[in-house]
């Protein structure tokens, strides 16, 4: 079932998904989107892959919510003040709403990566943008790979001794310091070996044959009619004034009876559309 | 006719003073097939990248003399024609594989060439029927064993119709039954579809049969080049490691040519009869076991169970070659022995200690690993700072003991270069120079021949077998049936998960249709249990037959 959609299809609803993702500003309708891609939207086969992705990227997200808080004087709830520094919840809040849309970005992009035929976005995307698809795809390609190099190579380094556990967060810091070495050095490798298949392969050697591609079908339809209408419902909450947080000077209510009934009905039309898709394919 | 022509061919790699390929002037007839052997790092890899048309295009550098296909240089043909004349198959299946599914993969190279729908999909249709890849047509790449990857890359490649084939030592990573698979559809799209065949190996047994022509290359130079049968007769003399080991006993024994197959090799060796018994196997040795695994069964979360109830005690002073197919589960059981993979049952200790349990410093005291690609273990600028990180590593500080090991391993001239700029098999001497640095008492090995040149194979025999005299503990997964018989005291088979042979190799190795040496299958009928070289020389009236 899974990566089973037409590539337009999957594009489409990865966009409108996308969208929702960078147009809410409430926290707390990320966290809810965030955990709607986790768990009813991300193909089962993938879900692995997706959390290994946001478990990467929490570090970040967590790292926006501390420099917001060090470099903005704004709000008016003082956690602490430190030689004369306002430490602010309002700053500390939306550094961390800040980092949860990087984090949904990533999330966006791994369901894209499950929902989509790699083979079949290259063929489409590859005689308009050779160029562009090729990294796109390649991406696709090099991601799992680096993941599992990961894996083989800290075992490996492990047993020559590497204090990959080493105490402390300097420790550990310079610890993986010869691990990303290692692993820089072994993607560049990937990377070329890749490149010199490619070119045996003859990419770019002439104007690609247009393939047949996969027809589309109901469950295309259902699946980008799913993410088309939660889209529309932001756009009206949007023009409602729904989905908008203020952070300063003080943190607006998270939870608004009229907010709430746009975000379930915008996550119900996705969760419907990707829920009924899967069973037309049965 | 002469379809491809170097003359005078020299290039240099950027950023490298010294060439890699030299003064090479060679032409290459129409429908041979070309086989191109010599040590790791003579150039090999270099010169089929060149006849490929990569070298400069691809790689950049500086290039003397010329290339010519068909009379016309090769620079001059555009990339379309090129890759529809001239197909490269790469080494490593694994890197070459791009598609989701052997279909795409197949179709891949005839979309980019821009050919007609109708002609690709009978081009994916005649080289999926050749290569008997029409049941996997919808299957996923990433999920194929080791020998139908190759056949796929294979069909990748022969579906942009070239007539020209280039293939970079297309059997060294699969086991004994695929690589037969791949050497007997070579040699059918040479008879029977006339194509031209240019093949780089280093195990020249399997292709000299079917090679029209062989080249010995070294230190970026031809150092010979002729039929199979003056190569032998040359080698005798100049390159005896080279030689397979069949046409190399018959050499030492019989004052005519050398044989080129087991058939021709069997003909000329009239041994006595009856059929001689089997030597009788060395005692095992008495000490306690290093390493012991009860019931051991291990699942990847995907619910594949790669391993099922192994029971086996590993012994000081003892190599066990781990021998079986491609998926058999061998790499799975080291990375279980080496506390990398916690078993989903049964027990395992290693000195006593399940490894998983021990940290990474007291692990990397009684536990060395060579894995199957030696980039993993090789992360510091130098080869000398390789060596001297498990030193390090392990409490010991001693620039004599580098110096001892890069001597010990040949690698003392290559001491201050990047591990990762030499050549593979260079690459490899190096990570075991590492691995081996701290003599751990119990070393794991993961195809420690691959890109192994033969007289570095045998060096390696000699270095492991010392090895096991500290005493150690040693564990080698090979695919290099010549090297388990050579070097292990003890031969395991691993099936499906399945331990489903341990014993001599002399006794494992004897009588397989796949799982043997040459050296078996020349005596076969003769003599039992001659597995290695040494062993036939040993055989009562070999010097008088």
């Amino acid at each position: 079932m899974t990566r089973s959609f037409h590539p337009v299809a999957a594009l489409l609803t990865a966009a409108m998904i996308f969208s929702l993702a960078m147009s809410w500003t409430n926290p707390l309708w990320s966290v809810a989107l965030l955990a709607c891609i986790a768990l009813p939207l991300c193909p089962p086969d993938s879900r692995g892959a997706l959390r290994g992705g946001i478990r990467s990227i929490a570090p970040l997200a967590l790292l926006c919510g501390i420099a917001n808080m060090l470099f903005s004087r704004e709000g008016h709830t003082v956690l602490v003040s430190v030689a004369g520094h306002p430490f602010t919840l309002e700053a500390m809040i939306y550094g961390l709403g800040a980092g949860l849309r990087i984090a949904l970005a990533v999330a966006v992009w791994y369901l894209l990566a499950g929902l989509i035929d790699r083979d079949d976005a290259l063929r489409l995307f590859s005689r308009c943008a050779p160029t562009s698809s090729m990294v796109a795809s390649l991406a696709t390609l090099l991601i799992p790979r680096m993941r599992r190099d990961l894996v083989r190579i800290r075992m490996a380094m492990g047993l020559r001794g590497a204090p990959l556990d080493a105490p402390g967060f300097a420790g550990r810091i310079r610890a993986q310091r010869p691990l990303m070495h290692a692993m820089l050095l072994s993607s560049l490798e990937g990377a070329w070996d890749i490149a010199i298949a490619l070119h045996c392969r003859g990419f770019g050697a002439a104007a690609r044959t247009f393939p047949v591609m996969r027809p589309w079908t109901r469950r295309d339809s259902i699946l980008s009619a799913g993410a088309v209408a939660a889209a529309a419902i932001a756009f009206i909450a949007r023009h409602a004034g729904a989905g908008v947080y203020r952070f300063y000077p003080v943190l607006d209510p998270f939870i608004r009876r009229a907010d709430l009934l746009f975000l379930a009905a915008a996550l119900a039309a996705l969760v419907a559309g990707f829920s009924l898709a899967r069973r037309a394919d049965r | 006719m002469k379809l491809l022509e170097c003359v005078g061919l020299t290039y240099c790699y950027p950023g490298c003073g010294r060439p890699a390929l030299e003064r090479i002037d060679l032409s290459i007839e129409e429908g041979s097939f070309v086989l191109i052997t010599g040590p790791s790092g003579a150039g090999k890899t270099t010169l089929a990248h060149a006849l490929a048309g990569l070298v400069p295009a691809f790689f950049g550098g500086r290039i003397g003399g010329q290339i010519l296909y068909r009379g016309r240089p090769l620079e001059e043909l555009d990339r379309r024609t090129l890759h529809g004349e001239i197909g490269l198959v790469l080494q490593d299946p694994e890197q070459a594989l791009l598609m989701e599914t052997v279909e795409r993969e197949l179709a891949s190279g005839p979309e980019n060439l821009g050919l007609t729908r109708q002609t690709i999909m009978r081009r994916v249709m005649e080289s999926a029927s050749f290569l008997g890849l029409t049941g996997l047509l919808r299957a996923r790449t990433d999920e194929l064993s080791g020998g139908a990857k190759q056949r796929v890359a294979l069909g990748a490649s022969m579906a942009m119709g070239p007539r020209t084939m280039i293939l970079d030592e297309p059997v060294s990573q699969l086991d004994p039954v695929a690589a037969a698979e791949v050497t007997e559809l070579l040699a059918r799209l040479h008879h029977d579809l006339g194509y031209t065949i240019v093949g780089i190996e280093q195990r020249i047994e399997e292709f000299l049969p079917f090679a029209t022509r062989v080249l010995f290359m070294e230190e970026g130079r031809i150092r010979f080049d002729g039929p199979p049968r003056h190569f032998l007769r040359w080698a005798r003399v100049s390159a005896p490691a080279f030689m397979p080991p069949a046409a190399r006993l018959l050499c030492a024994i019989h004052p005519g040519d050398a044989p080129l197959t087991i058939q021709e090799g069997r003909s000329l060796l009239r041994y006595p009869s009856p059929p001689v018994p089997p030597p009788a196997a060395p005692p095992p040795p008495s000490a306690d076991p290093s390493v012991t695994l009860q019931e051991v069964s291990f699942s990847y979360p995907n619910g594949t169970e790669a391993v099922r109830r192994v029971n086996l005690a590993l012994r000081p002073g003892e190599v066990t070659a781990l021998l079986g197919p491609n998926g058999a589960g061998k790499s799975t059981l080291l990375k279980i022995i080496c506390g990398m993979l916690q078993p989903s049952r049964g027990q395992i200790a290693v000195l006593g200690d399940p490894p998983a349990a021990c940290p990474n410093n007291r692990r990397a005291a009684i536990l060395g690993y060579l894995p199957q690609d030696p980039r993993d273990v090789l992360f510091n600028d130098t080869v000398a700072g390789e060596v001297t990180y498990t030193l390090r590593a392990l409490g010991r500080n001693d620039a004599s003991a580098v110096a001892t090991i890069l001597a010990e391993w040949e690698l003392s001239c290559m001491a201050t270069r990047n591990p990762r700029e030499l050549s593979a098999g260079e690459r490899q001497r190096a990570a075991l120079a590492a691995v081996t640095a701290g003599a751990p008492p119990v070393l794991i090995l993961d195809e420690p021949t691959r890109a192994c040149d033969p007289p570095h194979r045998e060096a390696l025999v000699a270095r492991l077998r010392a090895y096991a005299q500290r005493p150690a503990t040693l564990l080698v997964v090979t695919q290099d049936m010549e090297f388990a018989a050579a070097a292990a005291d003890r031969a395991l088979v691993l099936f499906n998960g399945e331990l489903i042979a341990d014993g001599p190799p002399g006794e494992i190795l004897d009588d397989g249709l796949f799982y043997t040496t040459e050296m078996s299958r020349l005596f076969r009928g003769f003599a039992r249990g001659v597995v290695t070289f040494d062993a036939a020389l040993r055989l009562p009236g070999i010097r008088e037959s």
